[in-house]
């Protein structure tokens, strides 16, 4: 029971004084506080860096350690990555020069990034892993993983980008394809409704219509009685003046001129 | 030429120049007259002038007066189907045809004039009916064709219409094709009916307007 207490306390106190003992973030991307990175190195990693998170929002950083820290080193990297690294992606390389296996690196995203999976983060970190530890030199190493970190990770968060907006665009083109149909039903409705009905109502006031003047067509008309203008002594008709020559005059010796 | 009988005279319920709008023309000099005359005041054309010009008798009015057959059997049935359509819907009127042959210097409209009114009128029947016909005159050896209407029909048509039909169905009567062109002088004579007939109906509600306006008014004043 004493033992158990012993030990839980030593764990608290253990876990109190880690953050304590974390250093506190750097003002660029590099933590070397013993200055074992060359300037042109510091220079090369600087930029590499500062263009990750300018260009993808992923932040990483350098950190060179005298000794390997207690908690070990992916450990440590991980919580100065959730210390400095806030809710982005972030990436922390660890080197401590001298030691077989360095360097090492830590990735991650915040709760407010969505895109990428933990297997893809992991995978990242690997492949560049992979190549910086292939590199001979020590601080070529470091600047290796850097490079490759930033690249993967970048190239990880563009393909994010990339895929999310085709999603985006054919939704939005779906969405608007679909909005287009709906419209498209609602007129082709409107015109049911209403030109079906007006055309009936036209067919069957053209239907009307049309046996109206049949009938009245039909229909015997008889002309009014009029007073005859009688003349010339003509009982019947007064004559008139319709007629019409079909062909051509006679001449006198029998042949036909205009 | 025959008096009108005093019984055959036709109700006189509106004047003929309430629809007429044709001009008068003498028979035989074609001078346009402004009012109706017994004698023509060029040419002293009258009635008895026609009766010493064509001194033998009339035939009867008949639908087709044709001793050699230019109308032949077909086109006389034909046509006579044609006229009974037109017949139902102007039960008034009536066209006939008659072809003949004359010398140049008669005048188809005014052998057209003579025939009409020395046609015998020998019962009422055809007294009835003669003021409603229409005739047309075919000189199928010159090529000439004319119309003359009688006084009950004539208000309602018009001299310039019936030359128009005429000029329509010119080249049937150049063919010699008397059929179709029979055919289409019926068809085209209902046109023109049609036409006077809503002309008619049109002038007619008018009348009735203005002599329902006029009461009213005289009521007023009263």
């Amino acid at each position: 029971m004493i033992v158990f207490f012993i030990s839980l306390s030593l764990v608290f106190s253990q876990e109190e004084s880690l953050p304590s003992s974390l250093p506190s973030k750097p003002d660029g991307h590099i933590y070397d506080p013993s200055g074992w990175l060359l300037d042109e190195r510091r220079t090369e990693i600087e930029e590499t860096l500062g263009k990750a998170e300018r260009e993808w929002s992923v932040r990483l950083f350098a950190v060179v350690l005298e000794r390997n820290p207690a908690v070990g080193a992916e450990a440590y990297a991980r919580m100065l990555g959730r210390s400095w690294g806030g809710e982005g992606v972030w990436g922390v390389i660890i080197h401590v020069p001298g030691i077989e296996g360095a360097p090492w690196c830590v990735a991650e995203r915040g709760s407010m990034v969505k895109w990428a999976s933990k297997e893809s983060f992991d995978e990242a970190v690997k492949a560049a892993m992979d190549r910086a530890r292939r590199q001979p030199a020590e601080q070529l190493r470091l600047k290796v993983a850097c490079k490759e970190l930033a690249d993967e990770l970048g190239f990880l968060g563009l393909k994010e980008e990339r895929i999310e907006r085709k999603f985006g665009e054919a939704g939005n083109e779906w969405d608007e394809k679909a909005m287009d149909r709906r419209s498209n039903r609602r007129s082709r409705r409107r015109v049911l409704f209403v030109g079906v009905p007006l055309i009936l109502l036209i067919g069957v006031v053209g239907f009307f219509v049309v046996r109206r003047k049949l009938r009245n067509r039909r229909k015997p008309f008889l002309f009014p009685e009029t007073e005859y203008r009688v003349r010339f002594e003509g009982p019947w008709s007064g004559g008139g003046n319709a007629g019409l020559r079909f062909t051509r005059k006679v001449g006198e010796d029998g042949s036909r001129r205009g | 030429m025959e008096e009108i009988q005093e019984e055959q005279t036709i109700k006189k319920l509106y004047r003929a120049v309430t629809f007429a709008k044709s001009s008068i023309f003498c028979p035989s000099c074609f001078v346009k007259i402004d009012r109706v005359v017994k004698t023509c005041p060029r040419c002293q054309f009258s009635g008895a002038v026609a009766v010493q010009k064509y001194p033998f008798s009339a035939p009867m009015m008949v639908r087709f007066m044709d001793d050699k057959d230019i109308f032949d059997f077909r086109a006389r049935q034909a046509i006579s189907n044609r006229l009974a359509q037109l017949e139902k819907k102007f039960p008034q009127v009536r066209i006939c045809f008659c072809a003949l042959e004359l010398p140049e210097h008669v005048d188809l409209r005014e052998f057209g004039y003579w025939l009409f009114n020395a046609s015998p009128v020998e019962d009422s029947v055809e007294a009835g009916k003669r003021p409603w016909t229409i005739l047309l005159l075919l000189d199928h050896a010159l090529g000439r064709v004319s119309v003359t209407s009688g006084y009950a029909i004539e208000p309602f048509v018009r001299d310039d219409q019936w030359v128009n039909c005429l000029r329509i169905e010119r080249e049937y009567f150049v063919k010699r094709d008397y059929r179709k062109a029979g055919l289409r002088f019926v068809s085209g004579a209902e046109r023109i009916l049609r036409e006077g007939a809503n002309l008619a109906k049109l002038k007619m509600i008018d009348q009735m307007k203005r002599k329902k306006r006029m009461r009213s008014r005289k009521e007023k004043k009263a």
